[in-house]
C-alpha cells in the first residue's frame, strides 16, 4: 500500500501543470484566511484542491494501462484502490497544512497591508486543518468511487451530477406541493453527501450527532462500495 | 505492445481479464467496519431524535399538542416558541436564551413551554396544528415568542431576539400579566 501513495504522490506532484494550479490556489487561500476568512475558509478553499488531487485517480491508471502493469504483482486490488485513496489524502494533508502554516507566517506581515484587525490564532487554524481533512475523507471516497467504474474524468463530472441529483427532489417538492418528496430528498442528502459542521464537533457540540454518524457511514459506505466494484471489474488493455 | 498474462488467461475475442481470485478478494474487516458504521449511524440517529424532541437548553419542553391541557390542569400561561430550523437569531435564542440556567428555571416554573416549528420553508407547508397557531398569533417572523393563558388568550408577543436580558425582562413582564392561578 505504501507503494500505491508513493506512486500518487509521485503521479500528482510530479506534474508541472497541478504544482502550479495548487500554488496559485494556495496563495489565493492565504490571503482569504488572512483577509478575515478564518479557519472555514480552508474548508471552502481546499474542496477545488481536492479534486485536482483526486480526479481520475483510478480511471487514469486503468486507461494508461499502468493498472494493468501493478495487477500483474502480487497484490491485492483492495491495497491498490485504498493506497490510492491515502495518497489523496496524504496529499491534501500537506496541501492545508502549509496553507495554514503560511497563513500562520504571512499573517502579521499581510494584515498591516491588508489593514486587517483580527488577528489569526494558530488553534483556530489547527481545527480548520483538521475540518478540511474530514470533509476531504468523504469528497475524496466518492470520487475514488466514481473513478473505479468511470473514464478520464467522468468521477468529477459524476459527483457534480450526483450532488444535483441528490438537490432535485426537494427543488421539485416545493412546486408540486408534496411534503414526502422533499423529506425523501432531505434523508437521502443527509445520509449520501452529509454535511457536518466540523467547526462545532472539534470544540466538542454535538460530537454523536446525527450528521456524524451519517458522515462516518457515507465515507465507509463509498469505500466498501468502491472495493466491490473494483474487486469484480474486467479491465481490458488499454482500450479505456 | 505488451501483454499481461494472468490465470485464467485473458479472453482473446474480448481482450479482458477476469479479476482473479485471491487478488480480487474483498478483506472480512472492511465488512465489519461497515457493519459498525451501520451501528453508530442507527445509534447516532436516535439520540439524535432524542434530543430533537427533548428541545433545546435547560428548558422541560412540552409537545406542542399537550401544553394547552397542561396549562389548564397547571393553571399557568403557554409559552409558545414560534421557531425555523433556517433561522439564526432561533439558534441563538436556543444556545443562549434557553442555556441560561436563570431564563430557564423562571420558564419551567411559570410557564408550560411548548416549541412550535416551522417546516414551510422545508416541506412546502406546515401541519395543520402548526399553522393554526401561527394564524391564531399572527406569527409572521421567527423566533416569536407568545405567551397564552390556559384557554388560549394572547397575553404577551415577543418577535426577535435581541440577547438574554431582553427576553428575561419579557418572560417577567408577561408572568405579571398572566392572570393569577
Amino acid at each position: 500500500m505504501t507503494e500505491m501513495v508513493r506512486r500518487l504522490l509521485r503521479q500528482k506532484l510530479g506534474s508541472i501543470g497541478i504544482v502550479i494550479a495548487l500554488s496559485l490556489l494556495g496563495l489565493l487561500t492565504v490571503f482569504q484566511i488572512i483577509a478575515g476568512g478564518g479557519e472555514g475558509t480552508l474548508e471552502s478553499g481546499g474542496f477545488l484542491a481536492l479534486l485536482i488531487l483526486a480526479a481520475g485517480s483510478v480511471s487514469r491508471d486503468s486507461s494508461s494501462g499502468a493498472l494493468q502493469m501493478i495487477l500483474a504483482r502480487p497484490i491485492r486490488r483492495v491495497e491498490y484502490l485504498y493506497g490510492r485513496y491515502c495518497g489523496i489524502l496524504i496529499a491534501y494533508t500537506l496541501y492545508v497544512v502549509t496553507i495554514g502554516v503560511l497563513a500562520l507566517v504571512l499573517s502579521p506581515l499581510l494584515r498591516s497591508m491588508l489593514g486587517v484587525t483580527v488577528a489569526l490564532s494558530a488553534a483556530g487554524l489547527a481545527r480548520g486543518v483538521v475540518a478540511a481533512f474530514l470533509s476531504a475523507a468523504l469528497l475524496a471516497a466518492v470520487l475514488l468511487f466514481f473513478s473505479t467504474f468511470l473514464r478520464g474524468y467522468g468521477d468529477v463530472l459524476a459527483y457534480f451530477l450526483w450532488t444535483l441529483l441528490l438537490g432535485l427532489p426537494d427543488a421539485l417538492a416545493r412546486p408540486l406541493g408534496t411534503t414526502w418528496l422533499s423529506r425523501f430528498g432531505s434523508l437521502a442528502r443527509e445520509n449520501l453527501l452529509p454535511r457536518v459542521s466540523w467547526g462545532d464537533v472539534l470544540r466538542g457540540q454535538d460530537v454523536f450527532s446525527g450528521a456524524v454518524g451519517a458522515y462516518v457511514l457515507a465515507v465507509t459506505g463509498y469505500l466498501a462500495l468502491a472495493a466491490l466494484v473494483f474487486s469484480r471489474r474486467e479491465f481490458s488493455y488499454g482500450q479505456d | 505492445m505488451d501483454r499481461i498474462e494472468e490465470s485464467p488467461p485473458a479472453a482473446p475475442e474480448t481482450g479482458a481479464r477476469k479479476p482473479q481470485g485471491s487478488q480480487s478478494k474483498l478483506p472480512p474487516i472492511l465488512l465489519a467496519i461497515v457493519a459498525a458504521a451501520v451501528v453508530l449511524r442507527i445509534v447516532t440517529g436516535l439520540a439524535g431524535r432524542q434530543k430533537a424532541e427533548a428541545g433545546p437548553g435547560l428548558v422541560r419542553w412540552v409537545p406542542q399538542e399537550k401544553a394547552a391541557s397542561a396549562a389548564r390542569s397547571d393553571a399557568r400561561p403557554v409559552l409558545y416558541d414560534f421557531t425555523a430550523a433556517w433561522c439564526m437569531p432561533c439558534h441563538r435564542l436556543d444556545t443562549e436564551g434557553w442555556e441560561d440556567p436563570d431564563i430557564a428555571a423562571l420558564v419551567n416554573a411559570s410557564y408550560e413551554p411548548a416549541r412550535v416549528m416551522d417546516r414551510e420553508r422545508e416541506d412546502g407547508r406546515n401541519s395543520g396544528p402548526v399553522e393554526d397557531l401561527q394564524r391564531r398569533y399572527s406569527v409572521t417572523a421567527f423566533p416569536t415568542l407568545v405567551v397564552a393563558s390556559p384557554d388560549g388568550r394572547l397575553i404577551a408577543k415577543y418577535e426577535g431576539y435581541a440577547g438574554k436580558e431582553r427576553l428575561r425582562r419579557f418572560l417577567e413582564e408577561a408572568r405579571r400579566k398572566a392572570p393569577a392561578s
